[in-house]
């Protein structure tokens, strides 16, 4: 069948994974106190969520639970979303800081082997990724200072600041 | 010549001069006119025009980091107006020549230095930089660093078990302003925390203890920062040789190869500049590393391969070409398992992908062994084999992409003359006194140097596996910093190992001979005041210096090989291993080329007969008397107490060799029988930072009378902040005061005081009290820093 061409829609969830509230954010805490070395004042909370960019044929948002609850959370620190596009948090600024094309990503392999090794599903890709969550009173130039200096590689990553006014 | 699908041409015979400079500068080989005519000489005798695999795979081969073509170099040398020709290389290999030991095993051929511990195992010791990637990348860098090292040791002889990692970083101040950076230059504590992560991370997920280490400050690294890794690994000594049969074939075990890392080794030989490609960064995955390090070991045992090598920088390239260096290789790109399509051939050939090893297999023992590398998860592929032919034959599918003479590939290269020059800066003695001891003892201790490092440390693991006896921190809660570390590597024997290390880039500035003396020193002290035997160390040493085109660094580099070479001889202690990273500078939008201070790391590894008889830092008991071996001389140059000061003048300490190796033997022979209750050495700091070092871990206070010590002058600032070479402090029980006595009774020594249970120190000057601090405020200072 030579003219048939088979056109293969992959879906994709992320799987967006946090410290529950209650409990102390060391990550969030450290890039804090990085921020405040800068020399921005203002910041009043960070905390750091981890992503997972799941991607396949067979995805939907049911599976994306099941992995994120059964392999990628530790049920007593942590708690999960699972979203397709997610609305921004009144407040914060949202930083998501993936990897470049092409750099090297263990801990989306290790995922994935995990995924498939479990019998979830058959084929799937896995992107990691962090995410940030900044209150306080900033300014979007300094929002990119921060990330420039203290989220961000630009040797091997990517990211995307978000806002609410 | 017909047209190739899968590789380019290069034109190179039709290439004149320029062309030939243009060519290496565009595709980053980092090759200089010379040697690029030599390879168009070389092809022109073949009549036709080099593959980019061909040209990459030359140029990976004999770019200086894997062939060191400084330290090879015929060097013309100038001091003071006298000639000399050397070659470093040979300079440093002479001393271990001349020592001849019978233990040293594999010196200076294999991936890392071994020496025996008994009849039955030996042990194998390598350390090596990882700075580019570092700058670039911290966490990643860093982690590929630790990972590289741990692959070295698991391919030195056929393989040996890793059971410690060591680092030691320099760095630029970590209050370094923002504003002064140029762009695409990290800050300083970014690159401390991302390396320190990133060593953590590999070494604790790895399951090997990261133990002794160092961590330097100073302005002169905040473009380059320097990282050093360490690991050492036992063996059995029917495992240290290893040798490529004909006929056999060439297996990749491990992780797969992608697009990173390309360039590594010619990049590792060029500056900094503002501009760098991705490729070059590497990450690492330390759990694929740890598979494959499990079931080498196992096929080890098995005796199923002949030959093992790690794919550090260079990649294949490298690896098969400098296994197959007497026997020649075909290899088939096309079986190379990959990360993903769209790999070129030269880009498979020369990815510097990390977790991979490569495998010289007998055909009898192929199947088992890929069977059993399957039955562990780990990926393991036929690629190609060793053939009799003297020949590097690369095909990726029906093409030859690659078809050299192993002899040009490893002979080829023009040996390279070069001519420096060094001033000898003169040194005089310098006149400071300093107006409250008191604050300037807190200064001292609370110097970015000295201070407790305990924040960086207490990230790493050095527990894991249960061999470690003697540990970073020793005494009352863990807050006495050791000397060096004390491994039990094996549950059926008491003998132990000892690491311990010696750099310090301060005395180089005022003259790099001394300082490779002292740094030798000091890693012998160190190791001796553990408990180790002056006479069976060894050490390595790593060399990390600017801009060596220039002809001034390159004479203080040369000034300082030969201070390693005369002073290693009159220690006795041979060299097993070592490592050059050059060119380690920055080149500024302005053109402006700023170098690193030429640093020098020593490591060094001694073996303990028995680890029940070693000694700590920490004072044990008050009532105890204190002594100090060695004579005080008046020599504040590179101290810590000038450099607090802004002084950079002054008598840089000079190492004493005759004298300090009668002491240590015999203070060595007072550790095994029992009469030293704890010792430590008088390094960064001097007297007092050591003293204060030892009440720290016991809780303890102490009375000492500063006019008893022996000293050139009888000055308190001397006394208190010079770091002359070859003085200890010990504690000996009341009851073996004679003993101690009558075992140095041809010694330099002083009685100075004694151990008190009032958390303080006192200091007396002919009875006459000058000062008092307490232990709060002592550890207050020593533990203010925050990183």
């Amino acid at each position: 069948m030579k003219n048939n061409v088979q056109v293969i829609m992959n879906d994709f969830y992320i799987i967006e994974i946090f410290k529950v509230k209650k409990n102390f954010d060391v990550f969030g805490e450290e890039i804090k106190k990085s921020i405040e070395e800068l020399g921005i004042k203002g910041v009043k909370e960070v905390r750091v969520s981890n992503l997972y960019k799941i991607e396949g044929e067979k995805i939907n948002r049911k599976i994306c639970e099941k992995i994120a609850e059964e392999l990628f959370i530790d049920n007593v620190s942590e708690d999960f979303d699972v979203y397709k596009r997610k609305r921004g948090k009144r407040n914060f600024f949202e930083i998501e800081v993936y990897f470049k094309e092409g750099v090297a990503d263990p801990v989306g392999d290790t995922a994935k082997r995990v995924i498939v090794e479990s019998g979830i599903l058959k084929d799937v890709s896995v992107k990691t990724g962090k995410k940030y969550y900044i209150r306080g009173k900033l300014n979007l130039k300094e929002i990119e200072e921060i990330c420039e200096k203290i989220l961000v590689n630009n040797l091997i990553h990517n990211y995307f600041i978000k806002w609410k006014k | 010549m017909e047209k190739m699908k899968y590789s380019r041409e290069i034109e190179i015979l039709n290439a004149d001069d320029k062309k030939l400079i243009e060519l290496s500068e565009k595709n980053l080989l980092s090759l200089n006119l010379d040697e690029m005519k030599k390879i168009k000489e070389y092809f022109s005798l073949l009549g036709r025009n080099p593959t980019d695999c061909e040209i990459e795979c030359i140029a990976q081969t004999w770019s200086e980091h894997c062939y060191h073509k400084t330290f090879k170099a015929e060097i013309e040398y100038y001091e003071d107006g006298n000639k000399e020709n050397l070659i470093l290389l040979k300079k440093i290999m002479e001393v271990t020549e001349n020592l001849n030991y019978d233990w040293c095993i594999s010196v200076f051929k294999d991936n890392a230095g071994v020496i025996k511990i008994d009849d039955k195992w030996a042990v194998a010791f390598k350390v090596e930089t990882h700075n580019h990637p570092s700058a670039l990348e911290p966490y990643g860098g860093a982690g590929t660093g630790i990972g590289g090292v741990i692959r070295d040791i698991l391919g030195v002889g056929l393989g040996a078990k890793p059971v410690l990692n060591t680092d030691v970083f320099c760095f630029g101040p970590l209050d370094y302003p923002y504003e002064k950076l140029p762009k695409g230059i990290l800050h300083p504590r970014r690159i401390f925390r991302g390396v320190v992560s990133g060593v953590r991370d590999y070494g604790n997920r790895m399951g090997i203890p990261t133990g002794n280490g160092a961590i330097i400050f100073d302005e002169g690294y905040v473009f380059n920062c320097l990282v050093y890794c360490g690991t050492v690994g036992i063996m059995p000594v029917d495992k240290v040789k290893k040798e490529v049969k004909e006929g056999d074939y060439i297996i990749l075990v491990g992780g797969r190869t992608g697009r990173d890392g390309i360039h590594g080794a010619t990049f590792s030989s060029a500056s900094l500049k503002e501009d760098i490609p991705t490729s070059v960064v590497q990450i690492g995955n330390p759990i694929v590393e740890k598979k494959l390090l499990d079931v080498l070991l196992v096929a080890r045992d098995l005796n199923l391969y002949n030959s093992i090598t790690d794919c550090g920088a260079g990649g294949l390239s490298s690896a098969i070409g400098e296994m197959g260096k007497d026997i020649g290789a075909v290899v088939y790109l096309e079986k190379v398992p990959l990360k993903y399509e769209g790999l070129l051939p030269w880009e498979i050939f020369l990815s510097e992908s990390q977790e991979r090893m490569v495998l010289s297999v007998s055909e009898e023992n192929v199947e088992i062994l890929i069977s059993l590398f399957n039955s562990e998860d780990v990926e393991c592929s036929v690629i190609g084999r060793f053939l009799k032919t003297k020949k590097l034959k690369v095909y990726y599918k029906d093409e030859i992409v690659c078809d050299i003479d192993m002899d040009f590939l490893h002979k080829g290269i023009p040996k390279r003359k070069l001519k420096c020059f060094f001033e000898k800066k003169e040194e005089k003695t310098f006149n400071y006194k300093s107006e409250n001891i008191k604050e300037d003892v807190l200064r001292v201790l609370s110097e970015l140097v000295i201070s407790s490092k305990e924040e960086v440390i207490h990230q790493y693991d050095h527990e894991v596996g249960g061999r470690t006896i003697l540990k970073p921190f020793c005494g009352y809660e863990g807050k006495g910093v050791s000397d060096g570390i004390v491994l039990k590597p094996f549950y059926d024997s008491f003998k132990g190992i000892v690491i311990g290390c010696g750099i310090n880039p301060f005395y180089g500035e005022i003259d790099p001979y001394y300082m490779a003396g002292l740094c030798i020193e000091e890693c012998i002290r160190n190791i001796v005041s553990c408990g180790g035997d002056p006479e069976r160390i060894a050490i390595l040493d790593n060399f990390c210096w600017g801009n060596i085109n220039d002809e001034k660094e390159l004479g203080k580099l040369v000034r300082c090989v030969k201070g390693c070479s005369d002073f290693a001889l009159k220690y006795k202690v041979p060299f097993i291993s070592g490592k050059d990273s050059l060119n380690n500078y920055f080149r500024t939008k302005d053109g402006e080329i700023i170098s690193i201070p030429g640093t020098l790391l020593i490591s060094g590894i001694g073996i303990i007969e028995d680890v029940r008889k070693i000694t700590s830092t920490d004072f044990k008991k008050e009532g105890n008397i204190i002594f100090i071996l060695g004579k005080t001389f008046n020599e504040l140059g590179g101290s810590q107490f000038y450099r607090i000061n802004n002084i950079k003048e002054g008598i840089v300490p000079k190492p004493r060799p005759e004298k300090a190796l009668s002491l240590m033997r015999k203070l060595h022979s007072g550790i095994k029988n029992g009469i030293i209750k704890s010792c430590h050495d008088c390094s960064d700091g001097g007297l007092i930072t050591t003293i204060c070092e030892m009440m720290l871990g016991g809780n303890l206070g102490c009375k000492i009378n500063f006019s008893d010590v022996l000293s050139e002058v009888k000055e308190i600032d001397v006394i208190l902040f010079s770091e002359s070479s070859g003085r200890f402090v010990v504690e000996i029980e009341k009851e073996k005061v004679n003993e101690f006595e009558e075992l140095f009774k041809d010694e330099e020594y002083s009685k100075i005081g004694e151990v008190i249970e009032d958390k303080k120190i006192i200091g007396f000057w002919n009875d006459k009290k000058i000062f008092e601090i307490t232990l709060y405020e002592i550890e207050k200072a020593w533990r203010s820093l925050r990183f």
